[in-house]
């Protein structure tokens, strides 16, 4: 009885010693907890996987270190993207800040009920192009480049000097130079097998045909209310067509159905290739991936498009806010930190570009393709890509659309008209499955 | 009294693994089978009506989900037979002692345990048109069979089929070993005296006696081959085109395009399918199973 009775005894001080650490330590922790909601917190964000998320890192560290504000990011591949984040709407789980590009998100966010309205900070005013990021004069979004991204041709420079290659003006010229450089073994123009990558030549190609930007929002609105088909507009197929012809004349890579974007640059570099179809800005961070490389931009001239535009990719990456965030005084505090070039700055750090704020930045830009935006801007000879006018069906473009080009492209089942009637039919589906 | 003590452990011991087998297996599988008669998509998340069998209509009216669900037969049984065929061919050569003979085991173990990323990442190099097997076969003077192998549907499909085959010959080794080991030598030993022949010691003895190793291995390959998503993602991510899509994929684009009533019927389908061949399967080989 003896023994039990100590037994007991020691349990019974052991188990007060325990609780009392436990107690102690807890309320240590709830001190803890105190004294950092008070300095600062988490911020939930929601990412795209292929932005520049090492700069954005470097932003989310500094403003730890500095704010104590620690971003809890979940970083979502791109082509899940949209989903998640319409579900996370649906569910009412938005996370505190939205990353994307701030035109494309207000499709799907509607800005004056979702959406928190920073019109009253600071740094709206220092803004270079605040229409861009700005709904009705309202400021929904925080954007981090300004909107000056184009599509055109990228090409090696040092292989065209080499061979004494010149930029060409005219579909002609365009043909001619491809057969040259067909001619001595080398893959004219390089096109990679990633989904993305061949839309380029559409979004570019149909706002080009159009014409205008008036033409492609008449376009989209006629197919989008069904008063019109796709196959109304036979501009539109020619310019898959016109892409398939190229193909047809032996002017791509002959392994389009599995060449890497990154591999496609590299061949670029190798001089296995010597155009290939992207985005301006691409050039910045890829010239620094091949320093002893130098590329540089044209315009592309197209049989439809007499009078050679610029397709504008209105990219402006960025967040936005849910309205009822939680912490949105903590983000307002990041916002306005993210503002200032000693933020900022860490984004451009390897990758270049037009940064949103005054003061900012951006890197060295090569000055030709400032030049041709330039060149453009004051021609006025400029459209807006087609997939910013189709912002509202967005998933099944990127998920169909892209892939029959792709299958047109490889296995040369369809050609535009195929392309576009087989989209129409998804579109017409995708539409009556959204009907609210 | 006795029947108490000898009853086995409590019922209690057993609920965490029902609860979390529950939430995470049983629920979604009910939710999946009631939502797929619903029009449930992202828009109408918590609203779904019901539809009745309208999602199961659209998908088997898709040219592509009756291809993906071709690709899943053709898949499922080419790589059961390869990995039976060479699994059973690895345990016969290694289920005898042999200096050396637990480095090969582990050696053609050891793709299995390999993350599938890495696969994809090790074949996508070997396989482009600038990869090693190109390379090789220039090496060999074999240009004319260099091929864009994972921009075909043919070489892409039998590429996927070889690198799974490949993968988990090895797990089917290890299952057909434990068989192999468990049949008495004395068997073989009055056989020989009889005068059978390998051949006829491998078909009148082995075979029937490893007939359970063999229903496990071809249920589990089976099934698993019905369901596989993870390499068809990393190798070609159901390219060139639609050409490798299967049902877990077409799932997943339907899911992506917030069809989620479409996805959630693709998800049952593959499910009933998966149930009912691994039934029959199991059914077909027990029925061939020899007692010891």
């Amino acid at each position: 009885m003896k023994k039990k009775a100590l037994t007991r005894g020691i349990a019974a001080v052991l188990s007060t010693a325990l609780l009392g650490s436990a107690l102690i330590t807890g309320c240590g922790k709830s001190d803890e907890k105190e004294t950092k909601t008070s300095e600062g917190g988490k911020i939930s964000a929601l990412l795209i996987q292929s932005q520049n998320n090492d700069g954005l890192q470097r932003m989310f560290e500094k403003l730890e270190e500095e704010e104590n504000i620690k971003v809890d990011a979940q970083v979502i591949p791109d082509d899940q993207y949209l989903n998640i984040l319409q579900m996370k709407q649906a569910s009412g789980e938005l996370p505190d800040i939205i990353q994307y590009n701030i035109p494309h998100l207000y499709n799907y966010l509607d800005p004056e009920t979702e959406l928190y309205d920073f019109s009253d900070e600071a740094w709206v005013d220092e803004l270079l192009q605040p229409e861009v990021s700005q709904v009705d004069g309202k400021q929904y979004g925080f954007p981090l480049k300004a909107n000056s991204g184009y599509q055109c041709f990228l090409y090696n420079k040092d292989f065209f000097e080499e061979n004494n290659l010149s930029i060409p003006e005219t579909t002609e010229e365009f043909d001619a130079l491809c057969q040259q450089i067909k001619e001595m073994g080398v893959s004219p123009i390089l096109l990679a097998s990633d989904a993305w990558v061949p839309q380029i030549w559409m979004t570019n190609g149909y706002a080009r045909a159009l014409g205008s930007d008036e033409a492609a929002v008449e376009m989209t609105e006629a197919v989008l209310n069904g008063e019109k088909k796709f196959s109304d507009y036979p501009e539109m197929a020619e310019v898959i067509d016109n892409l398939l012809d190229i193909k047809e004349k032996g002017y791509f890579n002959d392994d389009i159905a599995t060449l890497s974007w990154d591999d496609a640059w590299v061949e670029l570099s190798d001089q296995k290739g010597a155009m290939l179809m992207g985005e301006a800005f691409m050039i910045p961070s890829n010239q620094a991936m091949f320093p002893d490389t130098r590329f540089g931009v044209f315009n592309v001239p197209l049989p439809f498009d007499e009078k050679d535009q610029i397709s504008i990719s209105s990219y402006t990456s960025g967040f936005a806010a849910g309205k009822d965030s939680e912490n949105i005084e903590m983000v307002k505090k990041m916002f306005a930190a993210f503002a200032t070039p000693d933020y900022l700055n860490l984004y451009f750090e390897d990758a270049p570009g037009l940064p949103a704020f005054e003061g900012v930045e951006g890197g060295e830009l090569p000055e030709d393709i400032l030049e041709l935006y330039q060149k453009h801007m004051d021609a006025g000879t400029y459209v807006t890509e087609m997939n910013l006018h189709w912002g509202s069906i967005e998933p099944v473009f990127s998920e169909k659309l892209w892939t029959y080009y792709l299958e047109a492209l490889t296995k040369g089942n369809m050609d535009g008209k195929a392309v576009l009637d087989n989209f129409q039919a998804d579109v017409e589906k995708y539409l009556k499955e959204n009907a609210m | 009294m006795i029947k108490k003590k000898h009853g086995g452990y409590p019922f209690w011991l057993s609920i965490p693994a029902i609860a979390v087998y529950s939430v995470f297996v049983i629920i979604p599988i009910v939710m999946s089978l009631v939502l797929a008669f619903t029009d449930w998509n992202v828009n109408r998340w918590t609203s779904p009506s019901f539809a009745g069998l309208t999602s199961f209509i659209e998908i088997l009216k898709d040219p592509v989900f009756m291809k993906s669900l071709f690709n899943n037969f053709l898949y499922a049984i080419a790589t059961t037979v390869l990995k039976v065929v060479f699994g059973l061919a690895l345990a016969l050569a290694l289920v005898k002692p042999f200096k050396g003979n637990t480095i090969f085991r582990t050696i053609f173990y050891l793709p299995c345990v390999l993350s599938m990323t890495v696969i994809g990442v090790l074949f996508t190099a070997i396989l482009a048109k600038n990869g090693l097997l190109n390379n090789l076969l220039e090496m060999l003077h074999l240009t004319s069979f260099q091929r864009e192998w994972l921009g075909q549907y043919g070489t892409a499909m039998t590429w996927i089929i070889l690198i799974e085959s490949w993968m988990w010959a090895g797990f089917n080794m290890f299952v057909f070993i434990s068989g192999l080991q468990a049949i008495p030598r004395d068997y073989y030993e009055a056989a020989s005296t009889e005068g059978a022949s390998r051949i006829k010691q491998f078909t009148s003895i082995t075979l029937p006696l490893i007939m359970p190793a063999i229903t496990v291995n071809v249920t589990l390959n089976v099934a698993g081959g019905m369901k596989v998503f993870d390499i068809i993602y990393v190798l070609t991510n159901g390219g060139p085109g639609t050409d490798t899509q299967v049902l877990s994929t077409y799932g997943f684009k339907a899911f992506s395009l917030g069809y989620l009533g479409e996805s959630s019927a693709a998800s049952i389908i593959l499910t009933i399918l998966v149930i009912i061949v691994s039934f029959a399967l199991n059914g077909f080989f027990r029925k061939r199973e020899v007692e010891l």
